[in-house]
């Protein structure tokens, strides 16, 4: 614009310094011959100057100006300065000035409401980690959050306070600093192990870690961060176990107690027995031989009983977990090639797991073959088991060399690498209920450990599938509004998607054997808070619907009667909608049995089924599985409530949006929709009905 | 001859009862308090039967039971260990030592008896 301005000025220069010219040139020529003639010529060529001056004034005011003013007023304004068009009003863009200032005033607006927004979810989010911060405050186990890089992201003052404040301690700062980093790292891989076997996210059963610098002993929980941006990193969280795993001197008193007792028992029964054998006068000696006899076997079996709960009271102090002894032998051979031992160790262990703690028990045989190997060189050994009753033992067998008792006693008593809290092998078997022993052999020997055999829980929890951004963290529910119900948004309900499972199809004659159902609120789906529940029908389940459910007589064996599974129900469903697909034939169920269980399922009802065929009049088949194929979304256990109910949540949160864009965006207006839909739907079928009669 | 036992026990009572149970029984008896007194008995002329405490002072019984296994004379003595401690690893460990008999106190002395007799052949 510019240039056409410049065009425009130096077309008027030109053309008005040429008439200029010309006048003038003229003007000479007649000057002589006539003056009254070459006056007026030379006012006709300033009049024509001025004219073209005008004009190009003119031209330039009403056409080329206003465009380059309005670019920079548009510009000044993107650049949130200047207030709004500045257009001269007799300007030819003039007509574009009401348009212009409403947009202006339009786009302040907007950038109003989005400062707004802005603000109130800075506000929010600053109230969320304000609760969070409150949270992790007044947790009173210590939380260390690390990233995959293995930096602290996040402490809490249990954890300052547990750890001792040690100067390694700061957000950004390796955890090595302040853990153990061999216990830790040997905790992960058996988290990141299981992981890549299962799918869940998995969490580690409790075991024992040192602080870096050795002075204190923590009782761990370890679990695994998922998802794109945290996978590697981890959760710790940790409590003090200094005080409880320290001292020995239960272990101690309760092993003396058990022992002080055999003595004087075996020589009281020795005696009582042999007195019952020898001649007697009288039946009183003989009546008060029988009490001694008789006492004297009790006080056995009180022994034995407390000599087990002893030892299971030791075992209980420290935390173990199940371990497949083959698996310890893969990881002895992993710390034997770290550390350059050139020992081959050998698998003899077979199928049989034990409880224990691995890295401890780790750490105790690494040494002991290491010894083996540094002071007799012996480069084989086999690692054997055997289940017996109530112990799992252990035998480790070697070659090429006879360690004497004070050899083994060194081992034994001696610093062991990488234990917490400074524990000899000694101290750390005896807590695991074992005492090691050696065999001299020929030419070899044998180290012994009788070890507590796997209690079936697993070394890692695997928990219920969840997704991995936990549902059950939510400080911004939408507040249940009983009164308005009816206007809620669709996508701001509380509602309970369900599924029944039954012995048949007649609501009046059949009966519930499962129930399952999903919460969703605020448009999100609780995978996590969900309800599955089995239901003795009090009858035999008719094998035509075990065919669909797979529920047998013999697995409903102990669920509740109908009466006390519905009240549990009720109990989960609370006052939320009810989502089912073809709902009417689950609510007829639920409704029949409300007098038998005393509770009244009113709720407002949504059937995914109507609204499906309300948005697609054109498809034929509204089945679960056809629907929820449309919709993209897969079925886990068809046929099982909770599935089948899961289901029936996504493909309502699909069908939300499409029915917003229809205009069906409350609560009351989907109610309507779905009853008219469902009357529409009787019509057609009567109709087809009476076709077909 | 009858046949030796020798009983180690540092428990006097338990002691005397044993002694009696085995003379009783037609045995030849001899007694060490603690596992040296074992050792000088064993020297002088290895038993037939060792009924052995494990948990003595100083020097506890499967010390003296390898020991014994360490004398070529030694390796025909029939060994019963008797020990105080109720656990299923202690009876391992006494038998890989070379106990041929293991038994937790307190026992039956009639079993006990038998059992003697039984490593003898008088069963």
């Amino acid at each position: 614009m510019r240039r056409a301005r410049l065009l425009l000025w130096s077309a008027f220069l030109g053309t008005g310094g040429a008439t200029a010219l010309l006048a003038w040139w003229a003007a000479q020529r007649l000057i002589a011959a006539d003056p009254g003639a070459a006056r007026l010529l030379g006012l006709a060529g300033l009049g024509g100057v001025l004219l073209t001056a005008f004009l190009a004034f003119l031209l330039d005011r009403r056409f080329l100006l206003p465009p380059q003013v309005l670019a920079r007023d548009l510009e000044l304004r993107l650049e949130n300065r200047g207030r709004g068009p500045t257009l001269p009003p007799d300007s030819l863009l003039a007509p574009l000035l009401p348009a212009l200032s409403r947009l202006f005033a339009r786009l302040a607006e907007v950038e109003r409401h989005l400062e707004g927004a802005r603000a109130e979810a800075t506000r929010a989010l600053e109230r969320e980690r304000q609760r969070l911060a409150a949270i992790l405050r007044d947790l009173a186990e210590g939380l260390i959050c690390c990233g995959a890089d293995g930096r602290i992201q996040l402490y809490n003052d249990a954890a300052r306070e547990i750890l001792g404040a040690p100067p390694g301690l700061g957000l950004g700062r390796p955890y090595h600093l302040v853990l153990d980093r061999l216990a830790l790292d040997h905790h992960r891989r058996l988290l990141r192990d299981a992981a890549r076997e299962g799918e869940v996210p998995p969490v580690s059963q409790p075991f024992l870690c040192s602080t870096a610098e050795g002075d204190r002993v923590l009782r761990c929980r370890l679990s695994l961060l998922q998802g794109e941006e945290e996978a590697g990193g981890f959760v710790l969280v940790f409590e003090d176990a200094s005080r409880r795993i320290a001292g020995t001197e239960t272990e101690r008193f309760l092993e003396e107690m058990d022992r002080a007792w055999r003595g004087p028992l075996a020589s009281l029964r020795a005696a009582s027995e042999i007195l019952a054998e020898a001649p007697r006068e009288g039946s009183e000696p003989a009546t008060f031989l029988l009490v001694v006899e008789e006492e004297t076997e009790r006080l056995e079996r009180i022994l034995a009983d407390l000599s087990e709960r002893a030892r299971q009271f030791v075992i209980a102090q420290w935390p173990l977990s199940d371990l497949a002894l083959a698996d310890l032998v893969v990881l002895l051979r992993e710390r034997l090639a770290e550390r350059e031992v050139p020992l081959e160790l050998v698998d003899r262990t077979g199928e049989i797991w034990c409880s224990g703690d691995s890295f401890l028990l780790g750490q105790c045989l690494l040494g002991f073959l290491e010894a083996l190997a540094r002071d007799f060189g012996v480069r084989r050994a086999e690692l054997g088991a055997a289940a017996a009753e109530r112990a799992v033992e252990l035998e480790l067998a070697f070659a090429g060399a006879t360690p004497d008792r004070d050899w083994f006693r060194r081992w034994r008593d001696g610093p062991l690498f990488g234990a917490p809290g400074g524990f000899t092998p000694r101290e750390i078997l005896l807590r695991h209920g074992a005492q090691p022993w050696l065999v001299p052999g020929e030419g070899g020997g044998r180290l012994h450990l009788d070890l507590p055999p796997a209690t079936g829980l697993h070394p890692v929890v695997r928990r219920r599938a969840l997704p991995p951004r936990p549902e059950f963290y939510d400080f911004d529910l939408p507040e249940v509004d009983l009164e308005g119900r009816f206007d809620q948004p669709l996508s701001r309900l509380v509602a309970v998607a369900f599924d029944l499972e039954t012995t048949g199809l007649d609501p009046a004659r059949d009966e519930i054997v499962q129930i399952g159902a999903v919460r969703i609120v605020g448009g999100r789906l609780l995978r996590g808070e969900s309800f599955e529940q089995l239901v003795d029908p009090g009858r035999p389940v008719p094998p035509s619907s075990t065919r669909f459910h797979g529920l047998t007589d013999a697995m409903l064996e102990g669920a509740p009667p109908p009466a006390i599974a519905l009240a549990r129900f009720k109990t989960f469903l609370g006052d939320a909608i009810l989502i089912a697909h073809n709902a009417a034939f689950d609510v007829a169920f639920l409704r029949r049995k409300k007098e038998l269980a005393g509770v009244r399922f009113d709720n407002p009802v949504l059937d995914t089924l109507l609204l499906s065929a309300l948005l697609d009049p054109d498809t034929e088949d509204h089945s679960l599985d056809a629907a929820a194929a449309r919709h993209g979304i897969t079925i886990r256990a068809r046929h099982s409530a909770l599935g089948d109910a899961m289901a029936t949540a996504e493909l309502f949160l699909a069908l939300v949006p499409r029915l917003e864009r229809r205009g069906i965006d409350s609560l009351g207006a989907a109610l309507a929709a779905c009853r008219r839909e469902a009357r529409q739907r009787q019509r057609l079928m009567d109709a087809a009905g009476s076709g077909h009669d | 001859m009858g046949k030796r036992v020798l009983v180690v026990d540092d428990e006097p009572n338990i002691v005397l009862s044993l002694e009696f149970l085995m003379k009783k029984a037609g045995f030849e008896v001899e007694v060490a308090r603690n596992g040296q007194e074992a050792l000088e008995a064993i020297a002088r002329q290895p038993p037939d039967v060792l009924l052995l405490d494990v948990m003595m002072p100083e020097m506890d019984g499967f010390e003296v039971c390898e020991r014994l296994r360490a004398d070529p004379r030694g390796r025909a003595t029939k060994v019963v260990m008797l020990t105080a401690r109720g656990r299923d690893s202690e009876r391992q460990r006494g038998l890989a030592l070379g106990a041929d008999v293991y038994v937790t106190k307190p026992f039956s002395t009639r079993e006990l008896v038998a059992r003697v007799k039984a490593m003898l052949g008088e069963g």
